[in-house]
Parts: structure tokens; C-alpha cells; sequence
């Protein structure tokens, strides 16, 4: 079981998540795990309990820069990766995500369909990477084709792993308004964060003198057994280490607190709005940090070139002493600081505007915008759905969905409610995986052309699934219809 | 509603099943590399040089500055010496046999001890009509050779008059148990004291031991005296006269090595020559030849002519400055010679042939083992005067790579900033040669001036007032760019000229340097990885 657990663990951390959006899922009212987008819903059925570990299982993963199609070329027979198309391609910011959310417990109730609790243990990885384009730039078209530019050197990171303890509570406050709130005591396990990191490069144009200014800021937490190589490369003496699993399991150092708050508002009877802003917390990092930050800020040094007066003079052994010299210049300038303090990271808060408008009783559709905050960058994205509810028993939603500058995301998803158990699964990109393309390719190992499928254009993929315990699924015939959104 | 449910099961078996298809087939690997051609630019000399440098001359051997005026000149010297003295001065080896000395103890036969006692002299032979006071010698065999016909025991006592063996009065005793007998003794530290002329005086007692034997008077005592293997530590007294060779001093002047045309007309250059004597005695220094040389074509010669004394008498360290070095100089410049004809020849070398001569001419002279005599030749060229179409040529091996490289750069450029603070233009070519010394290229585009002189002001200083900056590029692309990789070797040429193409005199002083940048762009093409 620890083996399981530690592998769990390591595969969470190694594969970079976040969790980003999830609107097919928010779309179908049945499914209790929609509320997580808007805590001032209630789903359709009166109590649930999930099946621990198994209740919401969420990844994620993908890319805004490009999409397969548009940076793969076709020539002589054999395909290229062009990497003129990449930087054209991508955007001035660039974001890679990966995220993962395992919900290992959670219930939730209503109480005569005014208040309505809920309760979740949720273990959340989330990966942000963001990276400029002129990193790329930089970096296919050189620093040559770049003179007088000033160049943006410094990606973004920001990796978290943390536990999430969420009390949850909805109150209607009348047929039209209804607010809720969902308070969580997050418990940090990993983080690596690049915080204040800015590096820049410009080569002038006359004698292609080249300044770097650079401010660097990294600051981690990771248990000190974690950062021993050697225990990484004996990966069974760490999982045999019950101490090291007790403390890793429910270290309690890194607290931090977020909350989430909403509210929806039924201007008539088939148009419901939502306003939610989620994650707006923090995680204070007291466990293992180790920080690296630069001893000068904007250290800025200067390449005009090497000074070779002594090799001209006839002393190898003074150039070598002046070439030391201008690399202990350049440490002195650039130079990191090792210090142990705590420090703060922020979630990445989203602000959802959504609205829905009921056509029939069992047909609504509707739409949204998102706002996500991360590393002081704005990541915006908007859909627009529709869900059919064809029973009590089967609800199904199709949305479009514009995110990470990809306009052809097709979300589909569907709860199927056969009382006590619930089953769900949602996607926002179905297409993504479906529509590819074929590439010809020479693999020189078998000595002939092979073919290879390549999605034509994915850049993100999210699958959410999971089984709930439901109850009271059935409206009652006296009952008026539960919101839903 | 069986069939919708059966559709969305199917929709979702076909999604997760082909998207697993997918990702099972595609591997990046398989992904042909592609192409990348970025543009790299980069400074890669920035260097201030100064006259230090640019005389390859990091240890300051050359190139030396007035620390009054900051005016830098160069200095190249030789150095040649005499033997030691030692190696001159050869004391030969001395013998002398004294005649027959006649013993006759009295009364019948002897019963006790008989004493008897005698002076010689001994004259010593010494070459080059040396008159020597005082021996110390660091070596000395002494032999004696006793033949007599006494039939009793007999012991000697042999003293050296006025000798001292490490600082003890010289005695030797010893008894001679045969009627020819010889007695040798090996001394490091003795002290001589010489009379007149070179005589030493010496006692010998002999002590006959009577034993009752029959007395067979008169006796005969014979002793022969040698004196062998004579090594001075010091020689005090009038020396003598005594040659000394001294071999041709060559001062190599490296300015020169790579002249190929052109001149420079040093204002004020000069030669030192410097003598170190620590023989203590006049010596004569006799300047046969002074000579510059020009081996590289068109070869030349002068000589210098000067009027400085010859021979000229070097000083000597007094008895109190035994030991002691006595430095004594000649200069020669253009007041006194016709140096300056003779360096607008661009000398490779200067010759100084010289011998000396030492003439000892009192008894107050002296010499240790170790003295010698030091020449030292040393010619100054203080940087003052102008220097017209001096040009330089070297070549140097260069082997730009092989096309494997080539083929991914489509052009590359160089640019050249030169901001000098010399009051010295500066034409430098460089060209690439194949390995038959044919001409493929230049890095410097012709006619192109890469350093122009800084804005001299008025004598007598001649200080640049300021620097001069001057920008070159070249640009290698195309069948220009693809001959290069048949380069094997750079012919460097640097036509020098001082302001005003070489008509106006300057001076360059420690402070000044020309900061030379070069950078360089180029384009890259087909790299894949």
C-alpha cells in the first residue's frame, strides 16, 4: 500500500499538473463535482458520498503555444518539425500545464433545499510553465537576428503539490439569489517556484556588446529526504521508511487557507447567472525551504569581448588569470544566495462570469468566461454549452469552448445516475484526439517509410471522471425544480 | 433512450481507445531532425594594447619608460664576460733541491737526542712578471724529499716562514724512518707571505735520536722542496700585464625581425656600454669594432664610428672594496658617433667586438679566483622620431577547418573598431594563404585604413591631444566564404606610419594605447539536430 501510495506521489510530482478548467464537468447539474466551479450551486441530488478515491479523478495537460499541424511540414517524403512555425506560432506568453486532482473523500447534503453542505479531501497537483516567445525567438533565430532588441529570457515556473481540506456551504436565499462559500485548509507537500525572476538579454548593434540583467528567485520545498539524490536513486530504502511516509502523509507545516465564494442570480425564471471567484488563497512554505535568489538586484554585466593583451604580450599563464578574472566578475555579479526562509505562494485564483438559460425543463444552454490569475499573468477563456438532461437517470452535455488561443475545443460529457451510483466522465476537447494526421516518416532502424497519427490540433486534453453515491436524485413531483447551472 | 445511451458509451470507447492509438504510435524520434539556421553574433576581442603588448614583451625586458617624462624607449643588450681569473692566472709549479748539508756530531757514540737547524729560501717562479706579497690559496701539495745517511733515528720539523695553515702557523713534523724518504702533505686554506722577489723562507729542524750506535760523522742531509698544484683564492702584489679575452657581443635588436621595408628615424638612439670589473687592477678595454648589421634583404652594414676614449680604463675596487663589482660606462649617441646613419639601416644586430688588458702597475693590486670583467652592450631607442612605410611582414600557420563546418555557415562578418590613442596610422592586411603560399583572400578590405593616428600637438612633448576611432567590417559569403577552407596560412603585413605619413616627429609615451574590439557575425545554415 505505501509502495502504491509513494508511486502515486511520484507520478503526481513528475508529470507537471495543473488543474486549469473544467467547464464540462460545471455544465451537468447531476454531478456533484460541478459546484467546484461555482460554490453558490447545488447539484440535483439531495445527499451524496463519494467511493473514496475513486469519487473525481481529474488531469490535465496542455499547451498554448502551437498545434501539431501547424509546426510539422512535409518534404521529400519525410516530416520536419519546422521550427520557423513554432516561434511564429507562439504567443508573446506561453503557458504549459499539467495538472491532476485526486479527491480521496468527500460528501455533501441539502437540507430542505435551502442549505445544502458539502465536504471534500482533495490531493491537487498543479504545474504552471510559462515561457516568451522570445525565449523561442532567441533561440531559433539567434541572438544575430535579435541586435538592439531587448530579450526576455526568464520562464516562469510553478509547481505545487498540496492537499485540500474544503467545507463547503450554499445557502437560496430566495428563488432568485443564492450565494455559497467553501472554505479550505490546504496542507503543501512540494512546491518549486520561480518567483521573481527576470532575465534579459540584448545584443547592441554596433559590436554586438551583450548585456544580461538578471534578477532570479527560486524557492522550494521539498522534504530534505526528496532532495537526496541518493535516496532518489534507492527509491526502496525511502518507501521501507515508514517515518519518512507518516511525515511526508500528513505534513502539516506548509498551511495555507483559500476560499472560494459565489453566488447566482435568476433575473427570470430560465435565465440563471453566476459570478464565483475559486482558489483566492495561499500556502505559506515552512517545510525544507531552500531559496536561491540573487546577492544583487538587476545585476546587470556586459560582454564586450576578451581581453588578450597578455596572450599578445607572451603570457599564457596572465590571459588565463584575466580570464579567470572576468568569470569570477561575472559570479560576483550574478551571484546566488543559498538561505532557508519560508515563504508564501498564491493560488491561482479564477474568476468565473457564467450564464444559463433553460429552453425546456430538461434542455438548457448557456455559456461562460474565465479568468485565471497565475504568476501575475492573466489566462482567459470562454464556452458556450448545452445540456440535455434525457432522464433523471442520464444528463449530457456538448459545449465550445475558446482556451489557450485554440478555437476548436468540443467539450463533451455525461452523468449516468443509477441510483445509489453515479457514474461521470467529461472532456472540453473531444475532438482534439480524434482528427489527426497521417506523417510519413524513414525509420532507418526498419529501413522503410512508416506512417505516424498525429492529432491535427491538440494542444490541451482534460478528462475528468469518477463514481458518487447519490441519493434523492428523483425530484419529487411537488417539489420545485432544484437550481442548477 | 437504450440506443443514445449505447451511442455515448461507443462515443466514448472511440475516444479513449483512439486516443491511446495515437499516442502509442507517435514518438518524437521518429520526427525527421529539422532545420535551423539562427544568426549568432558575439564581441570577441576588446582589448587595450599597449606598447608592452604589442612588443610582445609581458615581462618588461624591451620596453622600458621614463619615469620622469613617461617616454617608453626600447632596450636590447647583450652581455659577455671574461673568464674567471683563476682561468688566467696559472701559478706553475715550483721544486727545488738544496744542496748537501753536512752534519757532524760530535763525540764517540751517541747516547741522547742531537738537534740541528737550518734556513732556506726558496725563490718562486711566477709568470708575467707578477710581484706577489700575498698567497691564499684554496689548494697546494707540498712535497719534500729527504736523502741522508744518518744511522740513528732521526725526526723534522718543517715550518714555512710567515705561512699560516687555516690561520695556525705552518709546522710540519714528522720522522723519516728510511735514508731516503718523502713526505707530502695536502693543504686547502694556506696563507704565503712572500718576501722580495717572491722568496720564501723556511726552517727545518732535525732531531737525532742517539741509541748507543756507533757515530759515523760526518753525516749528509739533502732535502728537495715541491710545490705543486697551486690554486689562488687571492693574490695580492702587483699582478702583472695579462690579455683577456673577450668574446663578440651581438645585441639583437627584434624590432627588426620581420622588417620588410621602410624606416624609422630614431631621434636620440644610443648605446651604453657598461663595464663591471671586479679584478682588482687598471684595466684597458680596447673597442676594436662597433658594427650594425642588416641581415634581412637588402643586406647592410656600417660601422660606428665614435669618439669616445679607446682604450678606454675601466675602474677597479680599491683593497677595501675587495670583492666588489666597479662599474664604469661609455655612451654612445649622435653627439659622439654616427649612430644615427647607422640604425636608419634597420639593423638586425650590433656587434661590439672588444678585448681588455690588465696592468697591474702596483704592489697594492690584487685578484680573487672569482674576478672578472662584464661587458654589457646596451642600445636604447627612446620612441621619438617618425617612422615612414615601416613595414612588417610575418607569416603564421592557419587552418580554418575542414567544409564539414563550412557548409553550415552561409556568410559570416567581422568588424574591427579600432580607437587609437598612437600617433600612428596603420595599414594591416591580412592574407590567407593556400598551402603553395597562393593568395585566397584578405580578412581587411583593400584600402582600408584599420588604425588612424590620434590628433598630435606640439613639440617638444608631441603628446596626442586625442584618440582617432575607425570602423572596418568584412563580410566572407558565397564562393569567397567556400575558398576559405582551403587556407593553411596568414601572411600579416602592417605598414606603419607615424602622423602625417612619417613627415612629423612624435614621441609615444607609457600611457597611451590603441582598444581594439573585433566582433563578429554569422549567419548559420542546415544545422540539425
Amino acid at each position: 500500500m505505501k509502495k502504491i501510495f509513494l508511486i502515486i506521489i511520484f507520478s503526481i510530482v513528475t508529470v507537471e499538473i495543473y488543474s486549469q478548467y473544467d467547464f464540462t464537468t460545471n455544465d451537468i447539474p447531476a454531478i456533484p463535482q460541478s459546484t467546484y466551479l461555482n460554490p453558490a450551486l447545488m447539484p440535483t441530488c439531495r445527499v451524496y458520498v463519494s467511493l473514496p478515491g475513486l469519487a473525481s479523478t481529474a488531469f490535465q495537460f496542455g499547451h498554448t503555444g502551437f498545434n501539431p499541424y501547424q509546426v510539422l511540414d512535409s518534404r521529400n517524403d519525410t516530416t520536419f518539425i519546422n521550427f520557423n512555425s513554432i516561434v511564429d506560432h507562439v504567443a508573446k506568453n506561453n503557458l504549459v500545464y499539467y495538472n491532476i486532482s485526486e479527491e480521496l473523500l468527500s460528501f455533501s447534503f441539502k437540507i430542505k433545499d435551502k442549505h445544502y453542505f458539502s465536504f471534500n479531501i482533495t490531493e491537487k497537483t498543479n504545474l504552471n510553465f510559462y515561457y516568451p516567445k522570445s525565449l523561442m525567438e532567441f533561440a531559433y533565430k539567434g541572438n544575430g537576428a535579435l541586435l538592439d532588441q531587448s530579450i526576455t529570457l526568464d520562464p516562469s515556473l510553478d509547481f505545487t503539490y498540496y492537499r485540500e481540506y474544503a467545507l463547503g456551504y450554499v445557502n437560496n436565499i430566495n428563488d432568485k439569489i443564492s450565494v455559497g462559500a467553501r472554505v479550505k485548509l490546504l496542507s503543501g507537500k512540494l512546491n518549486v517556484n520561480t518567483g521573481n525572476t527576470d532575465i534579459k538579454l540584448t545584443t547592441a548593434g554596433e559590436m554586438y556588446d551583450i548585456t544580461a540583467i538578471g534578477n532570479v528567485e527560486l524557492n522550494t520545498s521539498i522534504p530534505k529526504e526528496l532532495r537526496d539524490t541518493n535516496n532518489l536513486d534507492n527509491i526502496d530504502s525511502l518507501i521501507n521508511n515508514t517515518d519518512f511516509l507518516k511525515d511526508f502523509i500528513l505534513l502539516k507545516n506548509n498551511l495555507g487557507g483559500a476560499i472560494d465564494l459565489g453566488v447566482t442570480y435568476k433575473p427570470t425564471e430560465k435565465i440563471t447567472v453566476g459570478l464565483s471567484v475559486i482558489d483566492l488563497g495561499f500556502i505559506n512554505w515552512k517545510n525544507d525551504p531552500l531559496n536561491y535568489v540573487s546577492t544583487n538586484e538587476n545585476a546587470t554585466f556586459t560582454f564586450t569581448g576578451i581581453d588578450v593583451a597578455p596572450l599578445i604580450a607572451g603570457s599564457d599563464s596572465a590571459f588565463d588569470e584575466r580570464m579567470d578574472d572576468l568569470l569570477d566578475s561575472i559570479k560576483d555579479i550574478f551571484d546566488m544566495d543559498s538561505t532557508f526562509n519560508s515563504y508564501t505562494t498564491w493560488l491561482p485564483t479564477k474568476i468565473y462570469l457564467t450564464f444559463k438559460y433553460d429552453i425546456s425543463p430538461k434542455t438548457s444552454f448557456g455559456g461562460g468566461a474565465k479568468l485565471m490569475f497565475v504568476n501575475k499573468k492573466i489566462a482567459p477563456s470562454f464556452h458556450v454549452y448545452a445540456v440535455h438532461k434525457f432522464s433523471h437517470i442520464f444528463q449530457a452535455t456538448i459545449n465550445y469552448s475558446i482556451a489557450y488561443r485554440n478555437y476548436s475545443n468540443l467539450g463533451f460529457g455525461f452523468a449516468l445516475t443509477l441510483s445509489p451510483f453515479q457514474f461521470y466522465i467529461t472532456t472540453d476537447n473531444l475532438l482534439g484526439p480524434l482528427i489527426y494526421d497521417e506523417y510519413q516518416y524513414y525509420d532507418e532502424e526498419e529501413n522503410k517509410f512508416e506512417y505516424v497519427n498525429i492529432p491535427h490540433n491538440l494542444k490541451f486534453l482534460n478528462v475528468h471522471f469518477g463514481f458518487n453515491f447519490a441519493f434523492g436524485c428523483k425530484p419529487k413531483k411537488h417539489r420545485a425544480p432544484s437550481i442548477s447551472l | 433512450m437504450k440506443k443514445t445511451f449505447y451511442f455515448f458509451c461507443f462515443l466514448i470507447f472511440l475516444i479513449f481507445s483512439t486516443t491511446s492509438c495515437v499516442k502509442d504510435e507517435f514518438n518524437i524520434d521518429n520526427i525527421a531532425t529539422s532545420e535551423w539556421s539562427p544568426n549568432v553574433a558575439a564581441p570577441i576581442i576588446n582589448s587595450n594594447l599597449n606598447m608592452w603588448d604589442l612588443m610582445n614583451d609581458y615581462d618588461s625586458t624591451e620596453v622600458f619608460e621614463e619615469y620622469n617624462t613617461k617616454l617608453i624607449y626600447l632596450v636590447y643588450q647583450g652581455n659577455i664576460a671574461t673568464n674567471t681569473m683563476e682561468n688566467y692566472i696559472n701559478i706553475p709549479s715550483q721544486n727545488q733541491s738544496f744542496s748537501q748539508l753536512t752534519i757532524n756530531i760530535p763525540g764517540g757514540n751517541l747516547s741522547s737526542d742531537y738537534e740541528v737547524t737550518h734556513n732556506y729560501t726558496f725563490t718562486l717562479s711566477l709568470p708575467n712578471g707578477m710581484i706577489i706579497d700575498t698567497m691564499v690559496l684554496k689548494s697546494l701539495d707540498l712535497s719534500l724529499n729527504i736523502n741522508h745517511n744518518i744511522n740513528y733515528p732521526i725526526d723534522v720539523d718543517f715550518s714555512i716562514n710567515n705561512a699560516t695553515v687555516n690561520g695556525s702557523p705552518h709546522n710540519e713534523s714528522f720522522s723519516v724512518p728510511s735514508l731516503d724518504y718523502d713526505y707530502n702533505k695536502h693543504y686547502n686554506n694556506i696563507k704565503l707571505r712572500l718576501g722580495a722577489n717572491n722568496q720564501l723562507s723556511f726552517d727545518i729542524k732535525i732531531t737525532i735520536h742517539g741509541n748507543g750506535s756507533a757515530n759515523l760523522s760526518p753525516y749528509y742531509f739533502i732535502l728537495s722542496i715541491g710545490m705543486n698544484n697551486f690554486s689562488f683564492s687571492r693574490l695580492f702584489g702587483n699582478l702583472g700585464n695579462y690579455n683577456l679575452n673577450l668574446d663578440n657581443d651581438t645585441i639583437t635588436i627584434d624590432l627588426y625581425n620581420n622588417h620588410f621595408d621602410g624606416i624609422i628615424n630614431w631621434e636620440d638612439p644610443k648605446i651604453f656600454l657598461n663595464i663591471a670589473n671586479s679584478v682588482g687592477a687598471p684595466v684597458n678595454i680596447n673597442l676594436n669594432q662597433i658594427t650594425a648589421h642588416r641581415t634581412n634583404p637588402p643586406a647592410n652594414t656600417v660601422n660606428i664610428t665614435t669618439s669616445i676614449p679607446n682604450p678606454w680604463t675601466a675602474s677597479y675596487p680599491s683593497l677595501a672594496e675587495i670583492g666588489q663589482s666597479k662599474i664604469s660606462y661609455q655612451q654612445i649617441n649622435k653627439s659622439n658617433s654616427n649612430i644615427v646613419d647607422a640604425f636608419n639601416i634597420s639593423p638586425n644586430s650590433i656587434d661590439i667586438i672588444a678585448n681588455a688588458q690588465i696592468n697591474s702597475n702596483s704592489h697594492s693590486n690584487f685578484v680573487i679566483d672569482t674576478s672578472r670583467l662584464h661587458l654589457n652592450g646596451r642600445v636604447e631607442l627612446p620612441f621619438h622620431g617618425k617612422a615612414k612605410d615601416f613595414t612588417l611582414i610575418d607569416t603564421v600557420d592557419l587552418d580554418l577547418g575542414d567544409s564539414t563546418y563550412f557548409k553550415y555557415v552561409d556568410w559570416f562578418m567581422f568588424k574591427i573598431l579600432t580607437n587609437n590613442f598612437y600617433p600612428i596610422d596603420a595599414d594591416i592586411q591580412v592574407y590567407l594563404l593556400d598551402s603553395l603560399n597562393n593568395i585566397i583572400d584578405s580578412i581587411i578590405p583593400a584600402d582600408q585604413r584599420i588604425v588612424n593616428s590620434g590628433v598630435v600637438g606640439p613639440g617638444p612633448d608631441y603628446r596626442v591631444l586625442t584618440p582617432s576611432a575607425k570602423m572596418t567590417t568584412n563580410k566572407f559569403e558565397g564562393s569567397r566564404k567556400d575558398a576559405l577552407v582551403n587556407v593553411r596560412k596568414a601572411l600579416i603585413k602592417a605598414v606603419l606610419n607615424t602622423t602625417d605619413h612619417g613627415s612629423s616627429i612624435v614621441k609615444i609615451y607609457s600611457y597611451e594605447y590603441v582598444n581594439v574590439r573585433v566582433s563578429a557575425q554569422a549567419q548559420l545554415n542546415n544545422l540539425t539536430f
